[in-house]
């Protein structure tokens, strides 16, 4: 066959079969819900400990701090290695305002996955 | 002009050993997927997924409500609230809303001057809330912090259990 020629059917059905090879795992990943970098038990324990950590954090009074907290082990969860922080800081447009952040991160560095969530408040309770 | 039909060349070894060795890969793969383990540590996983689903709904409720009655102070297997309604107005005192853990269920419950109805619906949620869970307790951390903590059996013929544990902060203390 010279090299101008288009593909015959033959060939075409083989690229289809080599495509359809490849994607096939991830089709049936999809169809059982079961992509495990997606969702995880870990992942469900992280976000609880998430909760807990910012409610702890708004059930406190505003403390002004001055600078970056480091990140703590979370309590319940070392088998995951899982550390947390709450930073507090003024809102950049609203200063009567403050705005809570709540983070956890676990794993190793490259792999590693983070979680954050943010509340504002009145510095003030009404 | 030379024979290029001479036979099966290296690359096509090699190609063809690549496919059968990501097939066979592939195979084992999906026949561990299939496999009761994984069916298990999914059914596992809409368990607890399900629990966390039901115990953020009772935080919200409990967050929200008007005025938090029952752990006053200490650790109690119940709580009362008087819950927070629709039209910004507050409902008589008699009236309070609560969960409470017992024979082994969380469930959901209200009592008002007259009676005691534990037959209620925490939103899309039928009674009992939690089944099969030991252990469970409120206690009330501070003035405007609640703690709900208990250990739930997973059900059916599978082994262990899981420690289940929210921090509430009361908005309206």
């Amino acid at each position: 066959m010279s090299e101008t020629a288009s593909r015959s059917i033959f060939e075409k059905l083989i690229y289809l079969g080599i495509a359809t090879f490849f994607l096939w795992p991830f089709v049936q990943l999809w169809s059982i819900k079961a992509i495990p970098v997606f969702d995880t038990d870990t992942h469900l324990r992280a976000s609880v400990a998430l909760e807990n950590l910012m409610e702890e954090a708004i059930s406190r009074p505003y403390e002004r701090i001055t600078s970056r907290p480091a990140f703590k082990p979370v309590k319940g969860c070392e088998d995951i290695g899982l550390v947390g922080r709450v930073e507090v800081f003024p809102h950049p447009d609203m200063p009567a305002n403050v705005m809570i952040r709540a983070t956890v991160r676990w794993g190793m560095f490259p792999l590693g996955k983070s979680l954050s969530l943010e509340y504002l408040r009145a510095r003030t309770r009404p | 002009m030379k024979n290029r039909k001479s036979g099966i060349t290296v690359w096509e070894i090699v190609l063809f050993t690549v496919f059968l060795a990501i097939a066979g890969g592939a195979s084992v793969f999906f026949f561990f997927l299939n496999s009761s383990d994984v069916q298990k540590a999914q059914q596992k996983y809409a368990w607890v997924q399900n629990i966390n689903t039901v115990l953020d709904d009772i935080c919200l409720e409990i967050a929200n409500s008007a005025q938090f009655e029952h752990p006053f102070s200490g650790s109690s297997r119940e709580c009362f609230f008087r819950a927070a309604v629709d039209s910004s107005t507050l409902l008589p005192d008699e009236s309070q809303e609560g969960f409470a853990f017992s024979d082994n269920n969380l469930v959901y419950v209200s009592r008002g001057a007259d009676s005691n109805s534990p037959l209620r619906r925490l939103g899309r949620y039928e009674n009992p809330l939690v089944t099969n869970c030991r252990d469970g307790k409120f206690t009330r951390l501070s003035s405007d912090q609640l703690e709900i903590r208990f250990h739930a059996n997973v059900p059916g013929f599978m082994q262990g259990g899981r420690e289940f544990y929210r921090l509430v902060n009361l908005r309206n203390r």
